[in-house]
């Protein structure tokens, strides 16, 4: 069945991940340094009693005692139950700071797309509408202008805007309830959503406009259907293959650009904990985070291949 | 009383890149209530633009000269209420790929009940009945199974079956037809074009019915209209065009006849040469580089379009014409 098989090979591609992580841990350097950092190989007689159950501790949790592959075996078995042991750097549960940090980007993520795909979706089919016309050309100016322009300075310029110059929005996030955390997270998510608007305008505007040549749009048209309903009902879902796509492909880069944002606007979401994480050299929850990450990829990789079934009815799952 | 749908004097020319294409040219063609009008015409000769002009459904890159009248209004001008019942209501069309006439992604269902609801303002359960109702009347087998269905699960021969259905769905009182069969298997095409014969007869519809073979339209329309390089060779009843044909294309269109038994693909006696190349203005009769009694005189000068003495519902455009208009002018001479 296709689906399972699709499913099995998001999984190996999560074990991959898994596995380029872990051996990172574990080859490049001492693990137990990686983990533990000067302690690791102090004497043990200058450490206290608190370090040494930590290096007893590290030693279990890693299994650094089993060969390599055994040790990946164990660990990846424990991280599949939930298990994603301690951050010895700051003295939590690696699976408690992920549940923290976890939904805030996820949330952010998820606005910043919701704000790409209502933007670009009207956009784009307003574009394509009126294909190489006036509209058209410097619709197509203005989203080359805004895919040119690096996350980081659009940061900088909205924050400084809007922030900062207008005091429009609150500097800082503000988690009270969630109209609070719409408004405050609105500047970070546009700043995510604006290169996402201008590739998914792009990418709909061309499908639209050949799709807009099919003999079945001149069928609806030849049915009186108004042009609202001929854009929106019948051009529309037949055109939304490509955007979806990169729809999926994009949740990568989308978290490549949360780090930045969250750093930016201080935003306690898995961004910042792992360069938190980098900087304190917290191995562990590096490792737990790009395990996340690439589990949310698959997640939603996935997710967009069952779309394409519901798209387009001739694409079959288990064909 | 005025035809139900008159053109006078229509051309078309599509603003390409490369120049303009003079794709219609001069096109006078009526139809009137109940009755049927075949337009016949190699590929390319402009059946398909003619039609698209009274549909509303040309690009902006094309320029429209002449007029359209629908019961007397113009097509070209209609007041926005009856604007939005003139297609899909007064008129409905069907086109010559039903491969592609279907949205793939909606259910068969919501395809001929859409129009219904939208100029009906029929509910769903209504608009549901009805397309059931339709789809028997085109003799669907199935007709149940087929609502929950997706274009791609259905043959050539059904997905026509059910575009015609849309077609009927609001009662159109002009059912245009742009060669519904081309695409379908032999075996198909006759079922089609007596379904279409069927439900014009059935409904009092008028229906003009595209085609580039002559024996298509022989014994189903009224009328017939014969098109070449965007021009109009010929018009005349239908018993008028085989008994006294005029133009010499029209003479040839009849040679090549395919029989309904042949195997799709082949081809009888096929007119020689291929039809002009339309981003050149002609200068003079467009089939002259093709015809057997073109002189000199034809590619000088485009011949005017005139009535056959003694009829007066033959008009062909031609300086050499064959059957009773060449006697006639021989005698002049
Ligand atoms: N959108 C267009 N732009 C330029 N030329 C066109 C366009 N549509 C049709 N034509 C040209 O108009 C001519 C007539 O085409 P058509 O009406 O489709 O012929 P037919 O239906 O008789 O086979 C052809 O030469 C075709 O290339
Ligand atoms: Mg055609």
């Amino acid at each position: 069945m296709y689906i399972l098989k699709r499913l099995a090979q998001m999984a190996l591609v999560v074990l991959a991940v898994t596995f380029l992580a872990f051996a990172a841990m574990n080859l490049l350097g001492d693990p137990l340094t990686n983990i533990l950092g000067p302690i690791a190989t102090a004497d043990p007689a200058d450490l206290t009693e608190d370090q040494r159950a930590d290096l007893i501790e590290a030693r279990e949790t890693y299994y650094l005692d089993d060969p390599f592959l055994v040790r990946y075996g164990r660990w990846l078995g424990d991280m599949v139950t939930g298990d994603f042991g301690r951050s010895f750097k700051n003295d939590i549960k690696v699976s408690t700071e992920l549940a923290n940090r976890l939904p805030v980007t996820v949330f952010l993520m998820v606005y910043a797309q919701i704000i790409a795909v209502v933007i670009s979706i009207p956009w784009a089919v307003f574009a394509a509408s009126r294909a190489y016309r006036f509209v058209d050309k410097s619709s197509t100016v203005v989203s080359f202008g805004m895919l040119g322009i690096p996350v980081f300075a659009l940061v900088v310029l909205l924050f400084w805007l809007f922030v900062v110059r207008f005091q429009i929005f609150p500097l800082r996030f503000d988690d009270t309830d969630l109209g609070s955390r719409l408004w405050s997270l609105f500047i970070p998510a546009v700043s995510l959503a604006i290169p996402l608007i201008a590739t998914y305008q792009r990418l709909l505007r061309t499908d639209l406009i050949s799709t807009l040549q099919e003999d079945f749009i001149a069928v609806a048209r030849a049915k009186g259907m108004s042009d609202r309903h001929v854009l929106f009902r019948h051009a529309l879902r037949p055109s939304l293959f490509s955007m979806l796509t990169v729809f999926g492909i994009n949740t990568g880069a989308l978290i490549g650009g949360s780090i930045v944002v969250e750093q930016y606007f201080q935003i306690p979401g898995i961004g910042r904990a792992v360069i938190e994480a980098i900087i304190r050299d917290d191995f562990p929850v590096v490792l737990a985070i790009v395990v996340i990450v690439s589990v949310i990829f698959v997640v939603i990789n996935v997710l967009v291949d069952i779309l394409y079934t519901y798209l387009d009815p001739r694409v079959k799952l288990d064909g | 009383m005025a035809p139900l749908l008159e053109l006078d004097d229509v051309s078309v020319t599509f603003n390409t890149p490369k120049g303009p294409v003079y794709a219609v040219n001069n096109v006078n063609l009526s139809v009137e209530r109940g009755q049927a009008l075949g337009i016949v015409g190699e590929s390319g000769s402009g059946k398909s633009v003619t039609m698209k002009t009274v549909m509303g459904l040309l690009p902006r890159t094309a320029t429209i000269g002449g007029s359209v009248t629908y019961d007397g209004l113009d097509v070209f001008d209609l007041p926005s209420d009856r604007r939005k019942h003139f297609y899909g209501v007064d008129v409905a069309m069907i086109f010559q790929n039903p491969m592609t006439s279907l949205n793939p992604v909606k259910r068969i269902s919501a395809q001929l009940t859409e129009g219904m609801k939208y100029h009906d303002g029929l509910s769903s359960s209504a608009a549901d009945d009805k397309a059931l109702e339709l789809l028997e009347l085109v003799r669907i087998p199935d007709p149940k199974k087929r609502m929950k269905q997706y274009p791609h699960e259905l043959s050539g021969g059904m997905r026509q079956r059910v575009v015609i259905a849309m077609a009927l769905a609001n009662d159109p009182s002009l059912l245009i037809a742009d060669e519904p069969t081309t695409a379908l298997d032999v075996t198909v095409q006759r079922d089609i074009l007596d379904l279409l014969d069927q439900l014009k007869a059935e409904r009092d519809m008028a229906m003009i019915l595209i085609t580039h073979d002559l024996g298509v339209v022989k014994d189903r329309t009224d009328e017939i209209a014969v098109m070449y390089g965007g021009r109009l060779m010929e018009a005349a009843t239908t018993g008028e065009v085989f008994a006294d044909t005029a133009h010499p294309y029209t003479e040839a269109l009849q040679r090549s006849i395919p029989d309904m038994t042949m195997e799709r693909g082949t081809r009888l006696t096929p007119i020689e040469g291929s039809p002009p190349d339309l981003s050149i203005k002609p200068t003079g009769c467009p089939f002259a580089p093709r015809c057997g009694y073109a002189t000199p005189e034809c590619s000088t000068a485009i011949p005017d379009r005139m009535p056959v003495p003694g009829s007066t519902t033959h008009v062909f455009a031609c300086h050499h014409p064959r059957g009773s208009a060449g006697a006639v002018q021989e005698v002049n001479a």
